[in-house]
């Protein structure tokens, strides 16, 4: 025989779920859907799950590419320096604002033109070696740019001693660095010519030439653009005599890049500049020793950065340090989330089970627990909060994200009273209900009486009361930030500390996002607990 | 009646132990985790270091010599001397005295030096000459100490070097004054035979030159064979006598003795030590926490809420330091109720007669945009808003000032011109309170709507609705009667926490008031402050819960049962 499996057998085989129903029913996925569509339903629910859904993915792209070490960098303000300080995001532009542009031209030190003037003596040897690095900037608009900035790393020293065979003087010499600035009006304005000092940092060995490691930063000053050389031929050409007070030394870019204008006023006489629109050149010269050996002239420098600071920058702007702030409030949204949730979520988890508790098993329990909630509920918390951030300062100087956890311990501590409160005469209501009788007739403990039938009840209260909870630990952190109080993570609250501090209404991508992206955080969870709050409590549905 | 009143007692005793709890644990979190200690061990540094720098200045050579109180100067005018006759002698005499108080500490080491040897002044005396010489005055100073024994100071004339004679003889006014040393080998011998005497039984001491200040202002007592000094305190009398042949009218214009007062030198590492020693003491950080904390609660809970010495907390009131901390709280309370009650109240009264119209006409248009309002407002903190309006108002408009601290000076001299001080109070309220109701108002309209709702679906409203009442009566006879106790909660807790200030908010707007005062305490580490903060606050607080449990009882007939 044939002894298959038969009929029988296929048809009474024991029922086996699929594994996705099995995860679906432990998590009580089709009661979430159930909970998710019933909150779509409401126009509030709509917005703020739209919202959430929108801050849940920034957030967790924002977490993934947060460099671990994000705290330092944004505090390191040689990081930004290559930035425009202050200046607003780049799209002001469509709305029709003048924006000079942000450009930075990174040069190897390869990329080079040279004018070499070779004589042959024996081997060769330069006259005037002169190798030069160029840049063009184009200012299209009536505005000026925020600055010039110039740096330029691996400067090849050079050992008189060895290659001249010259034994007096200084014996390492660095080249001669000379930065000229061909204006669209034909100005070369000379910004820098020195061969720098060789600073401490330098790796100097014994070899011909060695490298200095550091970066030469090159930053206009008055120092250089007050040589005559520079002025006369101000004079020449616009016929307006420059005097080295006339050049704003606060503002050097608008000399750099602007045209000068005499005005009249309370019968003085001042020149103001106005920006010159056209293509400017910046070269950097590196002007080596005369009579020098050509191979010396080879990678004379490892790279060359110009860096013409824009008057916008980015997608929100930067700050007083430079900071691009779109990276800050980007790498907010993480932990302004788990800020806010991981405190609710943990205020919730307590004031569910000790309500439930309290209600539940009441007397002496029930009068300790109501006695904390009374402690708790009168407590002026945000002294206590403050006072715990300086404490945690104390405890965790060193360690920002540990004083962040300390802040939210204690917010954690602080905040579980109230629904403890509403969800004890909760549990105090279903106590006397039949089934909960009915399961103790059956023989059910403590523990099954409150994780299956007492706890669950009360669930949707406690969701309710988790959303509504997210942004006031948000709105704390943020608080505590305003009044100088750190635990130095970048958040939201930070940047508008920086932004009170340092800044002025006219800096408004600096003051208005961050405390938009804070309301708009909290929005979402308004309105979720709205609509939830409609859901669990049916005589608030107006309709 | 019987069953509400036991019921509010226990209520009370409640909240009272919660209120104890509150401020106990407010100490224990400073005192144990060495918050306090870590701010005063700041100051007591700051203060030390003051301090070696005032004295660097004036050591020398590494040793500091403190003298205990100014020079001492004590005069008798010349006709106020007493004249004695006596064999043919005139006898001119003064006293003067020298108190040595307690205050000086001494102790004679030899770091220590007793007061000087008076020196004794006489302005423009009158001499009698004979032969170009002196005759009298003859002048006897002693010097009576407090236990009885008198010592002779100076015996003889004026000394001759110290004036220019031209004349043969006869009556002469100087016009200089004489300073009298004292014979310090007569003193000294004088010293030690009366002492000897009187302390020692007749033992024979000697006592050396540089000795006789300390022996002179001090009791000696033998220990082995060690003769030890402890100093004898009290008036030490001068008695100088001018004794003349002849009557003379003036002798002398004034008797003027001088004594440098005690001093003791000391290294002066060893007095930046006892100094930092003192300051520990007085800040008992030589005492574990939980024996600091515990007089420091209980001070505070029996309403002694002590002092605070600190300039930043004190400043906030507009007090000079040293203040006591409930003058503190009161200079800054009445600042927080111009501004914080008042926009609470003007919440109120917005929200009390528009919300339940709102909610009786919930889902329409109206209804729709409060709740939209509500929601936008809750989740705008109300500092950010603050520091918007400041930009745009008092930065670029320059409407609102941007600064609350005149109100200081408006509210504490209020009555010397109130119309004038109440508009500058109003000018720089305006702006906080009006962000204050912009933010507030939503969730308090949202609050009061929702207590409504509940109300409006319930079967009575349905009734009267359907018997045709007029909307004003429903509302009035059926709903807000039934919301009160509710209602009466929210309004009661939110103007009892508005008493408290709002740190952040009053930081934004730079405004002087309970918030900005707890801030300051906290981050001088006053703990004083805070704790009187917390008492007073947690206390208003708590009589407001309480004051609400009584309410209940008179609006809920529920509860009387």
């Amino acid at each position: 025989m044939n002894a298959g499996p038969s009929v029988f057998e296929e048809k009474y085989k024991p029922f086996e779920e699929p594994l996705r129903t099995k995860i679906a029913k432990a998590l009580k996925l089709s009661a979430i859907k159930e909970y998710l569509k019933e909150i779509w339903r409401y126009g509030t629910g709509k917005i703020g799950l739209i919202l959430l859904i929108v801050l849940v993915i920034i957030s967790i792209s924002a977490a993934i590419t947060m460099p671990s070490n994000y705290v330092n960098i944004w505090n390191t303000a040689s990081y930004w320096e290559d930035n425009p300080q202050t200046v607003p995001p780049e799209w002001i532009k469509y709305f029709g604002y003048p924006v000079a542009p942000h450009k930075k031209v990174v040069i190897p030190g390869d990329k080079y033109d040279y004018t070499f003037n070779i004589t042959k003596k024996g081997y060769f040897t330069i006259k005037k070696p002169i190798i030069y690095y160029t840049a063009k900037y184009t200012l299209q608009e009536k505005v000026f740019p925020s600055g010039i900035l110039i740096k330029i790393r691996k400067i090849k020293v050079i050992d008189r001693y060895k290659v001249y065979g010259i034994h007096t003087g200084a014996r390492y010499v660095m080249p001669t660095i000379q930065v000229v600035i061909t204006r669209p009006d034909g100005i070369n304005l000379t910004v820098y010519e020195e061969h720098p000092q060789i600073s401490d940092n330098a790796t100097i060995n014994d070899e011909l030439f060695a490298y200095v490691n550091s970066y030469l930063k090159i930053r206009p000053d008055l120092t250089y653009l007050k040589a005559p050389m520079n002025l006369e031929q101000f004079k020449a050409i616009y016929n307006i005599t420059i005097r080295e007070e006339d050049i704003p030394s606060t503002k050097i870019q608008q000399f750099i890049f602007g045209k000068p204008v005499i005005v009249h006023s309370n019968n003085k006489t001042k020149i103001e500049y106005v920006p010159l629109k056209g293509t400017y050149k910046i070269v950097v010269n590196v002007i080596g020793l005369p009579n020098i050996r050509i191979n010396y002239m080879y990678n004379i420098v490892g790279e060359v950065v110009i860096i013409v600071k824009g008057s916008a920058f980015g997608l929100m702007g930067t700050d007083y340090l430079g900071r691009d702030l779109a990276q800050g409030l980007y790498y907010g949204f993480p932990v302004a989330m788990m800020i806010g949730v991981v405190v609710a979520l943990v205020d919730t988890i307590i004031g569910v089970i000790l309500g439930s508790i309290s209600g539940y098993f009441g007397g002496l329990v029930d009068e300790v627990i109501q006695r904390i909630v009374d402690i708790i509920g009168n407590i002026p918390w945000l002294p206590i909060l403050i006072i715990i951030a300086n404490i945690s300062y104390i405890l965790y100087p060193n360690n920002p994200p540990m004083r962040l956890w300390l802040i939210m311990f204690t917010l954690m501590i602080l905040g579980w009273g109230n629904l403890t409160i509403v969800i004890r005469s909760m549990a105090l209501s279903i106590k006397s209900e039949p089934y909960v009788e009915a399961a103790k007739c059956l023989g059910a403990g403590h523990k099954r009486i409150l994780f299956r039938h007492i706890i669950p009840q009360v669930i949707p209260y406690a969701v309710a009361s988790m959303v509504f909870n997210v942004p006031s630990a948000i709105l704390t952190e943020a608080g505590l930030s305003i009044i100088g109080i750190y635990h130095g993570m970048p958040t939201w609250g930070l940047i508008l500390s920086d932004a009170r501090m340092n800044g002025t209404i006219y800096q408004w991508w600096w003051i208005l996002p961050p405390g938009f992206l804070i309301a708009i955080t909290s929005l979402t969870f308004v309105l979720l607990g709205m609509a939830i709050e409609r859901i669990v409590e049916p005589r608030l549905r107006t309709r | 009646m019987a069953r509400v009143s036991s019921i509010l007692i226990r209520r009370a005793i409640i909240l009272i132990f919660a209120l104890i709890v509150i401020v106990f644990l407010t100490g224990v979190i400073m005192e144990a985790t060495g918050y306090a200690e870590n701010v005063w061990r700041a100051i007591i540094d700051a203060r030390v270091r003051a301090y070696t720098s005032a004295l660097q200045q004036k050591a020398h050579g590494g040793m500091y010599c403190e003298s205990f109180g100014t020079p001492y100067r004590s005069e008798v005018k010349g006709i106020d001397l007493q004249l004695t006759k006596t064999n043919g002698e005139y006898i001119y005499s003064g006293t003067l005295a020298i108190p040595l108080t307690r205050g000086s500490q001494l102790n004679y080491t030899s770091s220590e030096h007793p007061p000087s040897i008076p020196t004794i002044v006489l302005v423009n005396p009158t001499i009698t000459l004979s032969n170009k010489r002196i005759i009298s005055p003859i002048i006897y100073v002693e010097i009576i100490r407090p236990d009885g024994i008198s010592i002779s100071l100076y015996n003889g004339t004026i000394p001759s070097k110290e004036i220019n004679i031209t004349q043969e003889s006869g009556t002469i006014k100087l016009s200089t004054s004489v300073i009298l040393k004292a014979n310090t080998n007569l003193l000294s011998k004088n010293l030690a035979d009366k002492l000897s005497k009187k302390y020692l039984g007749g033992e024979k001491v000697s006592i050396q030159a540089n000795e006789v200040k300390k022996y002179l202002y001090s009791i000696p007592s033998k220990n082995n064979t060690r003769i030890h000094l402890s100093p004898l305190y009290g008036d030490y009398k001068v008695v100088v006598h001018l004794i003349y042949r002849q009557n003379i009218e003036k002798p002398v214009d004034l008797i003027a003795i001088k004594v440098e007062p005690p001093t003791i030198c000391k290294p002066t590492t060893q007095l930046i030590q006892e100094y930092r020693e003192r300051l520990f003491k007085q800040y008992q950080l030589d005492k574990p926490w939980y024996v600091r904390v515990i007089p420091l609660v209980i001070n505070t809970l029996t309403g002694n809420l002590g002092e605070t010495n600190y300039p930043e907390v004190t400043n906030v009131a507009g007090i000079q330091t040293p203040a006591p901390v409930i003058a503190v709280i009161l200079a800054c309370l009445p600042r927080t109720v111009v501004m914080l009650t008042v926009a609470e109240l003007v919440c109120m009264a917005i929200a009390l007669p528009l919300a339940p119209k709102i909610a009786y006409h919930y889902g329409t248009k109206i209804d729709r945009l409060v709740v939209s309002y509500a929601a936008l407002f809750n989740a705008i903190p109300v500092w950010w808003l603050g520091l918007v309006f400041i930009f745009l108002f008092s930065y670029q408009l320059h409407i609102f000032p941007a600064t609350g601290r005149p109100i200081i000076k408006y509210i504490n001299t209020f009555m010397s011109n109130p119309i004038g001080n109440l508009a500058g109070i109003l000018y720089h309220v305006t702006l906080p309170i009006i962000t204050i109701v912009i933010t507030f108002l939503g969730s308090w309209l949202y609050s009061v709507r929702a207590v409504v709702l509940r109300i409006i679906r319930e079967d009575f409203v349905t009734v009267a609705k359907a018997k045709g009442l007029p909307e004003n009566m429903i509302v009035r006879k059926y709903i807000v009667r039934v919301a009160a106790s509710p209602i009466v909660t929210y309004v009661i807790l939110s103007l009892a926490s508005s008493l408290s200030g709002m740190i952040i908010t009053e930081s934004v707007f730079d405004y002087p008031g309970m918030g900005t005062l707890y801030y300051a305490a906290i981050q001088a580490g006053d703990v004083p402050t805070i704790l009187g903060l917390t008492y007073v606050l947690t206390g208003v607080y708590i009589i407001a819960r309480f004051i609400l449990e009584v309410l209940y009882v008179l609006l809920d007939p529920r509860v009387r049962l």
